[in-house]
């Protein structure tokens, strides 16, 4: 990702920190409600995969992944099982890393959510190249390339062609 | 001289102008100012006479048209200095807007009906005016004001030597849903200064709650109560939520409703309870009670547009917490049309913001924008009072932007956005926990 959008995201987790800080804080007179965790947490291990920060992961992925789960919440289950591959992707367990982005893909695909599905593909995509999967890895930035273009992403277009272009796929 | 030779004599004098001959003949002053002579050079007393005549025409020959005429009427009978048919034909105006959502109208009727009271007027009827006005006002989005309002109301109202016990009730819980109300939309240092001083609302609501009679505004009371408990409330000093208590009231409201077959009660009786089992976190229970809630709305005996868009809104809300989006993007585009329909200002910018929410979740980004643009159209028409403040969706475009690689418009959005933020919260060490979303 470009350096300003690396900026953002660790914006946008220092904010969500300081939200979790204040909701722990008060958690004790119930002045906040536990209402709003799964959104916290979810988002919290959405950007430190973005960061693919291994301490943020551990700390943030499973209450992310147990609290999507309490109520079926796809979109936030995508996320966590994502934000997992990644975790395991830093940790070097490859296999485990493309099962959780396949599980995550399969929830996008379900709620028809096309930016995730593009981002989860060039997650899998990376991995796939690295494992020396290429075929594998082209499936993954085509997916990606053409969820991109729908939406009008061009960042993640480029990425994806350049991945692309990598693999003389393009 | 008949009045058609009149008119043509001030018609060629230039002063008056022929308006309209269909459906009926109309003439306008020329200038505002040869009207305003015209009034003021005759005697007062000859002049009020001509105000009750031409009231008393327009009454007997429009009988059908009164609510439409009210305003007009309104004022030639203040002119004719007959103030209790003035005062009845403000209030008609007022209901007539009201019913319209033309808010700004009724309350400066509402307004004009509590200033041509008599000083000696019986202390209910001043009471009940006051009432009606800070029902506008709270309408209107100005909370503060409603408030002063309803105190003065209840004032009246308690100096009676008896005062009915249900008007008192009414107007503590009145009071206490315009500091509900006013939670979002002003200051934390003014709402808690106007908690404290309202603290006997609270009180007397309480009271009431315990005692629990079988009458609907036991019901109200203790829904009001559970969103008290809720969201929670300054007292002595700190901010206190009490969710058992707020579980409780709604329970016993729903209970209540029931019995008494009130149908509107027990929808709001089942939103308070979705508000109190959001608060606990048990979102999918909430969904329940929403469900329920609108099903309860096709009753045909519940006839608040209110209550409907807010089972509609309820419904969305709850469905789009669980990341239900499909489903409660229905619900939500049901609600924008109703509420624009009858031009509820705030239930259709609720729900609009709830639609952003989820069409950001479903990365429908140009679905997504589109609302926004309804917000941001709709905030630029209504006070910051009635659409609340728009920086979450503005952050929201921002992000989209970005994903779009769109450089020149992203960096703008988040500047208005925190922009705003900090004009309400102060810099963000200070936000509470939502404000840092």
């Amino acid at each position: 990702l470009p350096l300003a959008a690396e900026g953002e995201f660790a914006l946008s987790r220092a904010h969500l920190e300081m939200a979790l800080d204040k909701t722990l804080m008060t958690r004790g007179d119930r002045i906040t409600t536990p209402a709003g965790d799964h959104d916290l947490y979810a988002w919290l291990a959405d950007f430190a995969a973005e960061q693919a920060d291994a301490d943020a992961l551990a700390r943030y992925v499973p209450p992310a992944a147990r609290l999507a789960a309490a109520i079926g919440h796809r979109l936030y289950a995508g996320m966590a099982h994502r934000a997992q591959g990644v975790a395991w992707r830093l940790a070097g367990r490859p296999g485990d890393a493309a099962a959780e982005f396949s599980h995550a893909l399969g929830l996008f695909a379900e709620i028809d959510a096309p930016w995730q599905v593009g981002r989860t593909c060039m997650l899998r995509g990376a991995l796939a190249e690295h494992q020396g999967d290429f075929a594998g890895a082209a499936r993954d930035y085509e997916r990606a390339l053409a969820a991109s273009a729908a939406l009008g992403a061009r960042p993640m277009a480029q990425r994806a062609r350049a991945g692309l272009a990598r693999l003389g796929a393009e | 001289m008949n009045l058609q030779d009149h008119l043509i004599l001030l018609e060629t004098a230039g002063l008056v102008q022929l308006a309209s001959v269909s459906p009926e003949l109309a003439y306008l002053f020329r200038h505002i100012l040869i009207e305003q002579a015209a009034h003021q050079s005759l005697v007062k007393s000859d002049r009020q006479r001509l105000h009750a005549h031409v009231a008393a025409v327009l009454e007997a020959a429009y009988p059908d048209r009164r609510a439409e005429l009210a305003p007009v009427l309104a004022l030639h009978f203040a002119a004719a200095e007959d103030w209790p048919k003035a005062i009845v034909y403000h209030r008609l105006a007022a209901d007539h807007a009201q019913a319209r959502y033309a808010h700004p109208e009724a309350v400066q009727h509402r307004q004009a009906a509590v200033d041509l009271l008599p000083p000696a007027a019986p202390a209910a009827e001043r009471a009940a005016r006051l009432e009606e006005l800070g029902g506008a006002l709270a309408r209107l989005g100005d909370h503060l004001r409603a408030l002063d309002a309803y105190a003065a109301a209840l004032n009246a109202w308690t100096r009676q030597p008896q005062p009915e016990r249900w008007g008192t009730a009414r107007l503590h819980r009145e009071i206490l849903e315009t500091l509900l109300a006013m939670a979002s939309t002003v200051p934390v240092d003014e709402l808690y200064a106007a908690i404290d001083a309202h603290a006997g609302s609270l009180a007397a609501a309480q009271a009431l709650a315990a005692e629990a009679p079988p009458h609907a505004e036991t019901v109200w009371s203790l829904v009001t109560l559970s969103w008290i408990g809720s969201r929670g409330w300054w007292r002595e000093g700190g901010l206190v939520v009490d969710w058992d208590t707020a579980e409780r009231c709604a329970r016993q409201a729903l209970a209540l409703a029931e019995a008494l077959d009130l149908p509107d009660a027990r929808s709001a009786a089942l939103g308070a309870l979705g508000g109190v089992l959001y608060s606990r976190g048990q979102l999918r229970p909430r969904v329940e009670a929403a469900l329920q809630r609108l099903a309860l709305s096709r009753d045909a005996r519940l006839t608040d547009v209110r209550e409907r868009l807010n089972s509609l809104i309820h419904a969305g809300a709850a469905l789009a917490e669980v990341g239900d989006y499909t489903r409660a993007i229905n619900h939500l585009q049901t609600a924008e049309r109703e509420a624009a329909a009858v031009k509820a200002v705030m239930p259709q910018v609720y729900a609009l913001r709830l639609q952003v929410q989820c069409w950001f979740s479903l990365d429908r980004w140009d679905a997504m924008l589109g609302a926004v643009e309804q917000i941001r159209a709709l905030a630029r028409q209504h006070s910051q009072q009635v659409t609340g403040p728009i920086c979450f969706e503005l952050a929201l475009s921002a992000a989209v932007h970005r994903f779009r690689g769109r450089a020149d418009l992203a960096p703008a959005l988040l500047q208005e956005s925190y922009a705003i933020m900090e004009s309400i919260g102060g810099p963000p060490e200070t936000w509470v926990r939502q404000q840092h979303y």
